[in-house]
C-alpha cells in the first residue's frame, strides 16, 4: 500500500498551492479604491511582466481635467473604436459636468467593475479596462475585433443536404449560431468559466421546460465540482463530467454543426459549449444517437429509413466481421456454403498464420495506415495512402502472408466504422473489434456471443446523466422508437422523445398530424 | 486492484483452451462426396472420398494410394478408398491417407454402390443417421454398378464431380425423368410401413466424342442421373426407367415438367406439361383396396413437325389425346409397383391415412395384397396457348 501514500503527500503539496493561489484571487476581489494611483499601480502590479497588455494615459476634458488611463489587451482590439468612441469624446471638449462616463462612451458595450480582480480579468478577457481619476470603479468596453476563422463546413460531420455552417473557435460566434435558430427567451444560456488560470467561457444551454431539470441540475452540479487550472478543449471538459469513466462507451455526445444543436436542444437535451472549442457537448447521449446523422431528418423519411438500417448493420460489421471470420472459418465449417468453403481453403492454402494472427495483422495494419493517414501533412498523406493500400492490399497477398478473403474483410471492416456518423462510435467498434477478435479465436461463435453478452451487461449498467445508456430499448418505451432504427415520417412525429425531454412533450399538434396524409380530392 | 488481477487471470485463462478444437482451413481435409460399395476382398464395406485438393485446379489428380488414383482430368480433387469391417473402421481407415482432417460436413451427395443396396443398406442408413458429420440434406443417389467406378468419372461442366451430380439433381424438375431424395426422406419412407423408399439412379455413359474434326474419335465416359432405384425395405428392388420416373413424380405429387409427344397423323406434336394438382385417393371400403388418382395438368404446344393449323376444336382433341397418354404414362408405373411387389407410391400410408382401421387390417399381408389393388386414373389436361404463334411459318 506505499503506492497509495505518496499520492497523498503529493496532494497536500498541491492543496497548499491551491490555497495560496486561492488568497492571491481573494485579495484581487478587493475593491477598487478612489485612489487612482493607487488603482493604476495595484493592476501594474498584477500585470508585471505581461508584455501584451499596453496602456494609455490620457486626459478627460473636464475643468479641472482628470487622469484616466485605459487598458488593454494588444492585437485584439478595434483601433477605431478605441480611437473614436473612448478616448475621441472624453478628450473632446466636454464641459457639461451631468454627464457620466456611460453617457460619453459611445461603444455598444460598456459594463461597470468594482472589485480589482474583475478588472483585470476584463482586460484578460479582451475588454478595454477604463480607470479614471477619483472613481472607486472601473468600465470594461468592449472593443474586440473580429479576429476570427470564417464559419466554414464542418469537417467532421458532413451531410449532404443541410446547412453548411460549422461551429468554430469562438464563443459568442456560436451561441449566435444557436440562437438564430432558435429565437425564443425559452432558449436560456448560462455562461460561466472554469479552469483557474485558463479562465474559460463556457456556455450550458437549455430550453425552459423542455429540458429535464434534474438532468440540468446534474450538469451544473458537476461543472461546479469542476477544479482545474485549464481546459484546452471540450474534450477535457467532457471527460471531467462524464458519468462512467471506465468504459469505451462516450456518454456525452459532440457535435459541430448549430443545427445538431439546436435539434438536441428541441429534443429537450442540453448543450455545453467551451470557448475555443469548436465541438459542443451534447448531454443525455445515449448508444443510438451515434448512429444517427442530422440529415437522417432533411432526406425524406423512406430514404433515411433505409440508410438508418444499413448504418445498425455496418455497425455490427465494423465491431463482428473479423471474429466471425475467424470463428466461423477455424471452428464452424459446416457453416459456409461448400462452393465457399473451397474457395476460401483454396485461398488460404500456404498462408503461414493462423487465422486469428492474420486477421489481427492486417487490422493492425489497418489501423496503422488510418492513424498515419490522419496524422500526415495533406501532400503526404496521399502518398501513404497509396503505398498503404498497395502493401495492405496486394503486396502481402502475394508475398502469401495474408488470404485475400482476409484482406476483403478487412476492407469490409473499415468501410463500415466509416458509415458510423459519431466518430466517437465509430471508436468504440475499433477498439472492440480486438477483444471480440481473441474471444473468437480462443472459443469461437460461443466465445463472440459471451463478449457481446458481457458487452450487453456492461451497456445496461451505463448512464448518461441519469439517463439509461441503452434506452429507448431497454427500458423501452416504444413510442420512442419512432426515431430509432427507422424514421417515421416527420408529421408523425408530434412528440419529443419523451426519455429525454421532460414538460412540454408536444413538437407538433396532433390535429395536423392528422391532417397532414390526406389525400388530394 | 484486485478486480484488475481477477480481469487479467481471466484474460490469461482464454487461450488455455488452446483452441482445441480450431482446425485451420488450410489443414482441413474437406470431403465432397461419399461413395459406400461393398468389400470385394472380404464382407465389409469400401469406401471412396473425394476429398478437395488444396493446390486444386492446377495439379494433377495425384492417385491415392488404395483407391486407385483420379483419372487425369480430375484435379480439384482426390480420389480416396479405403476398405474396413464398418463403415467407421473402413472411414477411419481413410485417415491414414491424407493429412490434415476429415471433415463429412460438406458431402451432399452420397452414392451407393448397386452391389451393397442389393445386400441391404441397413448399416449404411445406421452410419449416416447416426453420424453427426452427416447432413440428412444430403441426395442419395444409387449406382449401376459400383459407385468407385462412377467417382472415377470426370466431370464434364463442373470442376468437381460432386457439383455436377448436384446441377443434375437440382434441375431434375426440368424433365422429371430422374428423382433424387435427401436423405431424410429416403430414412422417414424407410421407417413407415406404408410406403417403400426410393433412390436416385446414376449411371454410366458411355459415348464418342470426336475432339476434332479429323481427329480419332474419342470415347467419353460420363455420369447421367436418370430413372429411379426402387427399394424394398433396404434392399433394391428394381430400377425404373426415366418414363417411369415421370409417373412416379406425378403420381406422389412432385412432377415438374415433361415433354410428351403426341403422335399427330404421321406427325409429331411435342407439348410441354405441368402438373398443376394431383390427388391420390383410396376408395373408402373397397376390398381389394381400388384408389383413384386424379390428375389436372396444363399445357402448351412447343413444336410440331408437320403442317397443320390450331383451330379450336383440333385443340380439343390434342387435349383428349395427351390425357389418355398421360393417364397411360401414369399406369405404368402403377403396373411397376404391382409387378415388383413394392409400395414406392405410398399407396399404403394413403390408406392409413384415410382409413387407420383398414390399414391395421391389410398392413400384415400388403404385399401379397398389393397386386390385387386397382387404381383409376382421371386426367384432365388444359392445352394453355400454342406458343407465340397459331399457323406455321409458310412461304
Amino acid at each position: 500500500m506505499r503506492t497509495a501514500r505518496k499520492p497523498r503527500k503529493a496532494l497536500k503539496l498541491w492543496e497548499k498551492k491551491a490555497q495560496e493561489l486561492e488568497k492571491q484571487v481573494q485579495d484581487q476581489q478587493s475593491p477598487l479604491s478612489d485612489d487612482f494611483q493607487a488603482n493604476c499601480a495595484m493592476i501594474d502590479a498584477v500585470f508585471q511582466g505581461c508584455d501584451d497588455i499596453s496602456k494609455r494615459d490620457f486626459h478627460i476634458a473636464q475643468d479641472p481635467p482628470r487622469p484616466a488611463r485605459l487598458y488593454m489587451l494588444k492585437g485584439t482590439l478595434d483601433k477605431t473604436i478605441i480611437n473614436d468612441s473612448i478616448i475621441a469624446p472624453l478628450t473632446a471638449a466636454v464641459k457639461a459636468r451631468g454627464a457620466g462616463v456611460p453617457d460619453l462612451i459611445s461603444a455598444h458595450m460598456l459594463t461597470e467593475v468594482a472589485t480589482l480582480g474583475e478588472a483585470v480579468q476584463e482586460v484578460l478577457n479582451g475588454q478595454v479596462l477604463l480607470i479614471i481619476h477619483r472613481q472607486a470603479r472601473a468600465w470594461s468596453v468592449n472593443a474586440k475585433a473580429a479576429r476570427l476563422r470564417a464559419v466554414a463546413e464542418p469537417e467532421t460531420q458532413k451531410v449532404v443536404r443541410g446547412p453548411r455552417e460549422g461551429l468554430i473557435e469562438d464563443l459568442e460566434t456560436n451561441l449566435t449560431l444557436v440562437r438564430k435558430r432558435l429565437k425564443t427567451p425559452t432558449l436560456k444560456i448560462d455562461c460561466r468559466s472554469v479552469g483557474r488560470r485558463s479562465n474559460t467561457q463556457l456556455a450550458i444551454l437549455h430550453l425552459e421546460g423542455v429540458a429535464d431539470p434534474k438532468v440540468l441540475a446534474e450538469v451544473h452540479s458537476r461543472l461546479n465540482k469542476i477544479d482545474i487550472d485549464g481546459i484546452m478543449d471540450s474534450g477535457e471538459l467532457e471527460q471531467l463530467i462524464e458519468d462512467n469513466t471506465m468504459t469505451v462507451f462516450p456518454q456525452v455526445g459532440n457535435t459541430e454543426r448549430p443545427d445538431n444543436i439546436a435539434a438536441a436542444l428541441l429534443n429537450g437535451r442540453v448543450a455545453i459549449l467551451v470557448d475555443n472549442s469548436p465541438f459542443a457537448l451534447i448531454v443525455p447521449n445515449v448508444l443510438t444517437d451515434m448512429l444517427q446523422s442530422s440529415d437522417d431528418y432533411y432526406e425524406r423519411f423512406q430514404f433515411s429509413s433505409l440508410i438508418r438500417i444499413l448504418r445498425y448493420v455496418l455497425a455490427f460489421v465494423a465491431l463482428l466481421s473479423p471474429a466471425l471470420y475467424v470463428a466461423i472459418t477455424t471452428f464452424h465449417h459446416e457453416m459456409i456454403p461448400t462452393d465457399l468453403l473451397t474457395n476460401l481453403v483454396r485461398a488460404r492454402a500456404g498462408v503461414p498464420f493462423p487465422t486469428v494472427i492474420e486477421a489481427g495483422l492486417m487490422e493492425l495494419a489497418f489501423e496503422a495506415l488510418r492513424e498515419a493517414g490522419l496524422r500526415l501533412p495533406k501532400a503526404v498523406g496521399q502518398a501513404v495512402s497509396i503505398v498503404g493500400a498497395l502493401i495492405i492490399g496486394q503486396a502481402a497477398v502475394e508475398a502469401g502472408l495474408v488470404s485475400p478473403i482476409m484482406v476483403i474483410v478487412v476492407a469490409a471492416t473499415g468501410i463500415a466504422s466509416f458509415t458510423i456518423p459519431a466518430f466517437n462510435g465509430a471508436v468504440v467498434t475499433r477498439m472492440l473489434k480486438f477483444p471480440f477478435l481473441v474471444a473468437a479465436g480462443t472459443l469461437g461463435l460461443y466465445g463472440i456471443s459471451l463478449a457481446l453478452a458481457i458487452i450487453i451487461i456492461h451497456l445496461t449498467s451505463l448512464r448518461s446523466f441519469g439517463v439509461p445508456y441503452l434506452s429507448p430499448l431497454a427500458p423501452i418505451t416504444i413510442s420512442d422508437w419512432k426515431d430509432l432504427i427507422v424514421r417515421i415520417p416527420t408529421w408523425a412525429m408530434y412528440q419529443r422523445p419523451t426519455f429525454i425531454a421532460k414538460g412540454d412533450l408536444q413538437r407538433q399538434s396532433k390535429s395536423t398530424a392528422g391532417i397532414q396524409p390526406q389525400k388530394m380530392k | 486492484m484486485k478486480t484488475v488481477a481477477v480481469l487479467l487471470l481471466i484474460i490469461m485463462l482464454l487461450p488455455l483452451s488452446g483452441c482445441w478444437d480450431s482446425v485451420e482451413l488450410d489443414q482441413l481435409a474437406l470431403v465432397l462426396l461419399l461413395g459406400i460399395d461393398t468389400d470385394p476382398m472380404g464382407d465389409g464395406f469400401e469406401v471412396t472420398v473425394h476429398v478437395l485438393n488444396v493446390a486444386g485446379g492446377t495439379a494433377s489428380g495425384a492417385a491415392g494410394t488404395g483407391g486407385g488414383g483420379g483419372s487425369k482430368n480430375i484435379s480439384q480433387t482426390l480420389t480416396l478408398s479405403a476398405r474396413g469391417q464398418t463403415l467407421s473402421d473402413a472411414t477411419r481407415n481413410l485417415r491414414g491417407r491424407v493429412q490434415g482432417r476429415f471433415s463429412f460436413h460438406h458431402v451432399r451427395v452420397v452414392l451407393i454402390g448397386e452391389d451393397l443396396a442389393r445386400k441391404g443398406i441397413k448399416p449404411v442408413l445406421d452410419f449416416l443417421f447416426r453420424a453427426q458429420e452427416i447432413r440428412l440434406t444430403s441426395y442419395l443417389l444409387v449406382c449401376q454398378g459400383t459407385a468407385r467406378e462412377k467417382m472415377l468419372l470426370a466431370p464434364e461442366i463442373s470442376g468437381t464431380l460432386d457439383e455436377e451430380l448436384r446441377g443434375l439433381i437440382e434441375m431434375q424438375g426440368e424433365w422429371s425423368k430422374a428423382y433424387t431424395p435427401r436423405l431424410l426422406e429416403f430414412c422417414a419412407n424407410y421407417s413407415d410401413s406404408g410406403i417403400q423408399p426410393v433412390a436416385g439412379r446414376i449411371i454410366k455413359l458411355t459415348y464418342r466424342t470426336p475432339v476434332q474434326p479429323d481427329s480419332n474419335e474419342q470415347q467419353t465416359k460420363t455420369a447421367i442421373i436418370e430413372g429411379l432405384a426402387v427399394f424394398r425395405d433396404d434392399q433394391l428392388r428394381g430400377w425404373l426407367t426415366g418414363t417411369e420416373t415421370i409417373g412416379f413424380r406425378y403420381l406422389i405429387g412432385k412432377g415438374g415438367t415433361m415433354v410428351l409427344v403426341v403422335p399427330w397423323h404421321a406427325a409429331k406434336i411435342s407439348i410441354e406439361l405441368s402438373p398443376e394438382s394431383c390427388n391420390l385417393q383410396y376408395i373408402a371400403g373397397s376390398n381389394p383396396p381400388r384408389f383413384k388418382v386424379s390428375l389436372a395438368a396444363i399445357g402448351q404446344v412447343m413444336d410440331y413437325t408437320g403442317d397443320i393449323e390450331f383451330t379450336p376444336p383440333l385443340l380439343a382433341e390434342l387435349e383428349a389425346l395427351a390425357a389418355d397418354m398421360l393417364g397411360d404414362l401414369l399406369l405404368k408405373t402403377v403396373e411397376k409397383a404391382r409387378e415388383m411387389e413394392t409400395d414406392f407410391l405410398g399407396y399404403g400410408s394413403v390408406i392409413s391415412r384415410q382409413d387407420p382401421r383398414q390399414w391395421q387390417a391389410l398392413n400384415k399381408k400388403w404385399r401379397e395384397t398389393l397386386h390385387a389393388v386397382g387404381t383409376d386414373i382421371e386426367v384432365k389436361f388444359t392445352l394453355r396457348h400454342t406458343g407465340v404463334t397459331r399457323s406455321p411459318l409458310t412461304r
